[in-house]
């Protein structure tokens, strides 16, 4: 047992190391990418015509699949960023940072369709498109993270200090984002706060979750090809003055494609 | 405990420091005056009509931006004449450092602030009795703020363009203070009672005193080795 651990545990350093993570990525893109358009495509056939439309909203229900596996990315990349970050900051993971700082544009994109979504099923059901609600208002700060967080990456250049000031930064907003939730409703709730976004969720029956279960499963694996893909063009960009890359820029120049590395490491 | 005399005469270095720097202080001061004058302003004969919850959500906010336009030289003369290496191998421990810091800073920056507020009550016609919450929440509040602050200024004190970074970063930290002080001044305008969000806020102000310092100084220790 023991020795099985330890097994495991070499082989997940040894996926750290930025030439197997390389590999790795560069054989699983194609998959997770072609798995999470098939995943999209069925769940969006079944979630338009398949699933049945609700007896109070009738068909503006539909838009869920879409706004909550996006809702739902958008706090789980979070995390990851954060633990990513705690994994560089204490343990100096490299490939971890190389992560983070990959999910940060992918995030805020899903925040973005979160809130955009969101506000578009409020209008006729809220007959408001916002409202100062605790889950909004820290869905928009949460936003505002993300977009702090990419601005001081691309504030500093060089990349180790600038790693860790986003290291921190994003381990600082995990903790502030339950606060502004908790909060908010503080206020709210002493203050006869918006009573329309108290609307109790009722337990969904299976013929309209299913849908939505595959659309999660789509999402999460269009996020995890586009990590893969961008942290693999981020790892060429920073390993470029090692021996494997200028390897690999020579194997694929003799294969006659220079501009697919060419326009990376430039 | 033979440090205390040294870690006093620094407190008074650094507040020497800060009086010479005074205009940059100045400036934070002015701009306080200046946002909630120009709301003021803005708002021409209708100012009357300001219900007190808006006022003080007005001078909150300027409050808040005011520290924030100060906190960008907090740090960056101590970095650029290598004061912030030497505090490294200084004998009392960092976090006390950062901890001076951050105290110096609220006394150049929070307390001005609070000492001008009653005025700016005045421009937007805050009604007396709410006063003495809104100064209570303001004095607990900017001394929050001061310690989030100089953590983030020691974040990205080697960066260029810290400024508009700092404000950027810093604003989603500040928000909870400012939902929390606010309830505190609605429940105050309401006659509630409010004990119970001030709790909240004194919560806060004990987790950001007792860890804000320690923060900055492990953030310091780590950015310091490679800037």
């Amino acid at each position: 047992m023991r020795k099985m651990l330890k097994d495991l545990f070499k082989r997940m350093i040894a996926y750290g190391a930025p030439k197997n993570f390389y590999q790795l990525a560069t054989s699983w893109y194609p998959w997770t990418l072609c798995l999470s358009f098939i995943c999209l495509g069925l769940g969006t056939y079944a979630g338009l015509y398949i699933a049945p439309s609700d007896y109070q909203q009738s068909d503006a229900f539909r838009i869920l699949y879409v706004h909550v596996p996006s809702a739902f990315l958008s706090l789980s990349v979070y995390t990851i960023i954060a633990f990513c970050s705690f994994l560089y900051l204490v343990w100096k993971v490299k490939i971890a940072d190389i992560i983070a700082s990959a999910s940060a544009a992918v995030g805020a994109t899903f925040t973005l369709l979160a809130l955009a979504t969101g506000a578009i099923w409020g209008k006729p059901m809220w007959g408001t498109w916002w409202v100062w609600d605790a889950r909004l208002t820290s869905e928009l700060i949460l936003f505002f993270l993300y977009l702090g967080y990419i601005c001081l990456r691309s504030a500093v250049s060089t990349s180790r200090l600038s790693s860790k000031v986003c290291g921190i930064f994003a381990l600082m907003g995990l903790i502030d984002i339950p606060i502004v939730h908790f909060s908010v409703k503080w206020w709210n709730t002493l203050h006869q706060g918006p009573t329309i976004s108290r609307w109790a969720k009722p337990a969904m029956p299976w013929p309209m979750l299913w849908p939505l279960l595959i659309m999660m499963v789509g999402f999460g694996l269009f996020y995890l090809s586009v990590v893969l893909m961008r942290s693999r063009s981020e790892l060429l960009r920073r390993e470029r003055q090692t021996q494997w890359v200028s390897q690999l820029l020579r194997r694929s120049s003799s294969c006659s494609m220079p501009n697919t590395f060419g326009a990376v490491i430039s | 405990m033979a440090k205390i005399p040294s870690i006093i005469s620094l407190f008074l270095l650094e507040l020497k420091r800060a009086c010479h720097h005074r205009v940059d202080w100045c400036v934070s001061w002015l701009f306080f005056v200046l946002v909630v004058s120009i709301f003021a302003i803005s708002l021409g004969g209708q100012v009357r009509q300001l219900l007190p919850l808006h006022a003080v959500g007005i001078i909150w906010v300027a409050v808040t931006l005011s520290t924030l336009l100060s906190l960008e030289k907090l740090f960056r003369a101590d970095y650029k004449q290598g004061i912030l290496e030497q505090y490294l191998f200084s004998t009392i421990p960092l976090s006390l450092l950062m901890l001076i810091k951050a105290m110096v800073h609220w006394l150049a920056s929070g307390l001005p602030l609070l000492l001008l507020t009653p005025l700016m009550a005045l421009f937007l016609g805050i009604p007396l009795n709410i006063l003495p919450v809104l100064l209570l929440t303001l004095a607990i509040g900017t001394q929050i703020l001061s310690a989030l602050g100089s953590l983030g200024a020691i974040l990205t004190v080697g960066l260029p363009r810290a400024g508009i970074l700092l404000t950027v970063l810093l604003l989603p930290l500040y928000l909870p203070t400012l939902l929390l002080a606010m309830s505190v001044l609605a429940s105050q305008l309401e006659g509630q009672s409010t004990f119970s969000s001030l709790a909240w806020v004194w919560v806060l102000w004990i987790f950001t005193q007792l860890f804000s310092p320690w923060i900055s100084a492990s953030i310091l220790k780590v950015c310091l080795r490679d800037a």
